[in-house]
């Protein structure tokens, strides 16, 4: 290979590392702690700010989401692993269909979507717990898993567990909503105005209306503004009058919401209802808006919710059920798990493992410069980039650094010197019977080959599977060893070969001291 | 011998030839070795059970972990000590940092019932007896007896799983005999690993078991490069004999073996000094790891091996000729 193509090889690799840790570098050393806070703001708050500050926003997140980011055992924060409570959900079952044999067919899906409601639910009280980058994921074992960086009360969680929302029904501002819809130039998504800022300026909000957003669930599950709502302030009923939600079928055997309301509900309904037909009655959980069904006829204690979206979505059944329970979890919790790390332990463990990262390297330098002088020089160039490489690829994976995975890194720098050596006593070994140096280098890279493949893949194989751990702490050290690997062999094989090469030419030695 | 105009192939079968003399009789050594072995892996069981078994980490039994600051006059980490010592209790205490600091890791597991102490139950019977507000909550883990069942298992089976799979690629890029010699070297040092946690009451958990499957797949190296060595030069010269073979091997590369593992003890011996008390115990373990790693490498790997071998070719075992 010729020498300017290996060069440009290098750069590139280089390049590609540099651009994948930017945003990293970016919010870490250039961006200020105001300016890190902006992407907290929950959604509905975004859409009053500047054009400019939205921008802001947008730049912010983004470098966000492409940066690595550190764990709660670094940072600081709150960990908590629940899951379903089987003897309630199972007690909930046989409730439901009254026959413990369906119950134990049904089990499998019924204790999957308690799972997913539970994770909807909590998702859609995330910004509650007033952390900017809240965690909530299902775990390979079926548990929920909660993250909170920056806190440290573990309270907020328990609350917001057994806590029931704030329902409320607002009839929907027709009046505003209908003159919006005919301005021109604003543009309405299914009945809602999907931004604030194409509203005219003559445009005034009436005294007894007030602006609501209204989410809806993205792929993910995660709640997503994509609208907003003129609704009357007005509480027309709360939601201390739904007795009963539940799913039914409509006329044409499309899924539907039923719900029930106590008399005194009833009574109220019979009124609002007879009021305002054809007119959309919005069912608001904790000041958002999730459904604004039109009410097509007087319902005093009992209705029926029909939605196009129902057809496709059954989750969207389940979700608007659940509203209507006030966002109630369908089944009781446990709390299987719970960490607190004080911020002050947080920066212990940084520097912990700092520390023991540079004192272990160090060592490594020095002896590595000692005992195989320029070679042992260009080892630890092979070292920089190696970490280079792997921090790239952390980058570009968008891995959270935990403290076993400093340690994974630091298990990389000995990988990263075990190949050294392999290739330098080969080629001491090789200095015995070859004619010149670079004959020597040539044989004994030639011959290490095979013996760095080998141990590098064996070792691949243990830390893979380590990173497929669910375990927390073992999966960050595999991933990170796995990765230093990878950079391992590419910075042994060919970045290091690349420099005694350029050594040798550029300043025409007959041989470097090993 | 710098001046050889011969082609590589012909070079090193040379050299092969007349060079390397150097030898030490690494596989006739094998009856010293594996008793030095046994007798290390049957003190670990003595152990087990004097000790009645592993302590073992609340990963693994459910309990609470707090991490405390008291600030009080005359705490003594003995008298923290009896505050948690009942029947039913498993608990330890142990002081983190500069001891003077008072910052105190305090671990409790309910043996009896499957229910898991509140932090802010431990923070009461601290206050109680220390006065109120002399403590600082600093931290605290708390793991149900559920996930722990779960999360050890799950560790388990995945340690067999891995060791599977490096018998699969060293029996696939070399033969089986070699599979099988290098992961009963890697039992025999996780067997040490093991040994020495009981010793030094080093509780399993999950980053122990990390540790485990890090030996695993790093100590394994050293056993490569020998092998790889064995079967170059075997292939180079099949007549020789194999326990000449195999010792030459063992010694040529005995300087690599050596260099790369005390590299990287270094770094794990400094991950043991500054990683703290989440990773000063999984860096202890490494460093033991390590050293049994290059130990059976060279006294256990290779020896199985042979051992193997020649109960597979039915050979007379040459060890006479090996004096």
């Amino acid at each position: 290979m010729n020498k300017g193509f290996r060069f440009f090889v290098l750069l590139l690799f280089t390049g590609l590392a540099f651009y994948f840790l930017y945003p990293t570098i970016q919010w870490y050393f250039v961006l200020t702690p105001e300016q890190q806070n902006i992407i907290g703001l929950p959604e509905e708050k975004v859409a009053d700010l500047s054009k400019e500050q939205k921008q802001q926003f947008k730049d912010v997140k983004e470098i966000r989401q492409r940066s690595i980011k550190l764990g709660l055992d670094l940072q600081g924060g709150v960990f908590i692993l629940m899951q379903i409570n089987e003897d309630d959900l199972r007690k909930k079952l046989l409730e439901t269909y009254g026959d413990s044999n369906v119950v134990n067919e049904k089990w499998e899906d019924e204790y999957k979507s308690a799972v997913q409601q539970t994770l909807d639910v909590l998702k859609s009280r995330m910004d509650k717990f007033g952390v900017s980058e809240p965690v909530i994921q299902k775990t390979y074992s079926g548990q929920i898993s909660v993250q909170l960086p920056g806190l440290d009360n573990p309270q907020l969680i328990r609350d917001a567990l057994s806590k029931v929302g704030k329902l409320e029904f607002h009839m929907v501002d027709e009046e505003s909503m209908g003159f919006l819809m005919k301005y021109p130039g604003i543009q309405m998504s299914n009945g809602t105005v999907v931004s604030k800022e194409s509203i005219p300026t003559n445009f005034f909000l009436p005294p007894d209306s007030a602006w609501y957003p209204y989410f809806e669930n993205d792929l993910e599950g995660s709640p997503r503004l994509v609208g907003w709502y003129i609704l009357k302030t007005t509480v027309e009923l709360d939601g201390t009058y739904v007795e009963k939600a539940m799913q039914g079928s409509d006329n044409d055997g499309n899924p539907s919401v039923n719900f029930q309301l106590s008399p005194e509900g009833g009574d109220i309904f019979y009124i609002v209802t007879s009021k305002n037909t054809n007119k959309r009655l919005a069912i608001v959980l904790d000041e958002k808006v999730k459904s604004a069904p039109y009410i097509r006829a007087v319902i005093s204690d009992s209705g029926t919710i029909t939605s196009e979206s129902f057809k496709h979505n059954p989750n969207e059944v389940l979700f608007l059920i659940n509203v209507l329970k006030a966002g109630a979890l369908p089944v009781k919790i446990d709390i299987v798990q719970e960490n607190v790390i004080g911020p002050t332990l947080g920066q212990d463990s940084i520097n912990a493992g700092i520390q023991a990262a540079a004192w272990g390297a160090l060592a490594v330098v020095i002896f590595m410069i000692l005992y195989y002088r320029v070679s042992g020089f260009i080892s630890m160039v092979g070292l920089v980039f190696n970490m280079w490489f792997l921090m790239g690829t952390m980058g570009l994976m968008g891995n959270t650094m935990t403290l076993s995975g400093i340690a994974g890194i630091a298990l990389t720098v000995g990988m990263a010197v075990d190949a050294s050596v392999i290739i330098f006593e080969r080629i001491r070994e090789e200095m015995r019977r070859a004619r010149s140096f670079k004959h020597a280098l040539e044989n004994g890279y030639e011959m290490a080959k095979s013996t760095i493949w080998d141990s590098n893949i064996t070792t691949l194989i243990a830390s893979a599977a380590l990173a497929m751990s669910d375990v927390e702490a073992v999966r960050g050290f595999g991933l990170t060893l796995s990765f230093g690997i990878i950079a391992n062999i590419f910075a042994s094989l060919y970045v290091m070969r690349f420099f005694f090469d350029w050594l040798l030419d550029t300043f025409k030695l007959k041989k470097l001291s090993i | 011998m710098e001046n050889q105009n011969t082609t590589p192939q012909e070079k090193t079968q040379k050299v092969w030839g007349l060079k390397v003399h150097k030898r030490v009789h690494f596989i006739g050594m094998r009856k010293f070795s594996f008793l030095f072995s046994a007798l290390i892996l049957l003190a670990g069981i003595a152990l087990y059970f004097v000790k009645g078994g592993f302590k073992m980490g609340i990963d693994f039994q459910g309990g609470t972990r707090v991490e405390v600051n008291i600030n009080a006059a005359n705490v003594n980490i003995d008298s923290i000590r009896q505050l948690f010592m009942k029947d039913n209790f498993d608990s330890s205490v142990n002081t983190v940092g500069d001891p003077t600091k008072q910052h105190y890791l305090i671990t409790v597991s309910d043996l009896t019932e499957k229910t898991v102490i509140a932090p802010t139950n431990i923070t009461m019977i601290l206050e109680q007896k220390f006065g109120s507000n002399t403590i600082e909550l600093l931290g605290s883990e708390e793991i149900g007896p559920k996930v722990a069942e779960n999360t050890g298992q799950r560790l388990i089976t995945l340690l067999l799983f891995v060791s599977l799979l490096i018998l699969l690629f060293v029996a696939l890029r070399f033969n089986f005999l070699y599979g099988a010699g290098a992961v009963l070297a890697l039992f025999h040092d996780i067997a040490i690993m093991a040994a020495f946690a009981l010793f030094l009451d080093i509780p399993i958990d999950s980053t122990i078991i990390a540790a485990f499957l890090t030996i695993l797949g790093y100590s394994i190296n050293d056993t490569i490069v020998v092998f790889d060595r064995v079967r170059e030069s075997h292939k180079l010269n099949p007549e020789e004999d194999y326990e000449m073979v195999m010792d030459r091997s063992i010694t040529v590369t005995l300087s690599r073996t050596l260099v790369t593992s005390l590299t990287t003890l270094f770094v794990a011996i400094s991950i043991t000094i500054w990683g703290g008390r989440v990773l000063s115990n999984f860096g202890l373990m490494l460093c033991i790891g390590i050293v049994s790693g290059t130990y059976s490498s060279i006294f256990v790997a290779s020896p199985i091996s042979f051992m193997l071998r020649n109960a597979m070719h039915k050979k007379k075992p040459s060890e006479k000729k090996a004096k």
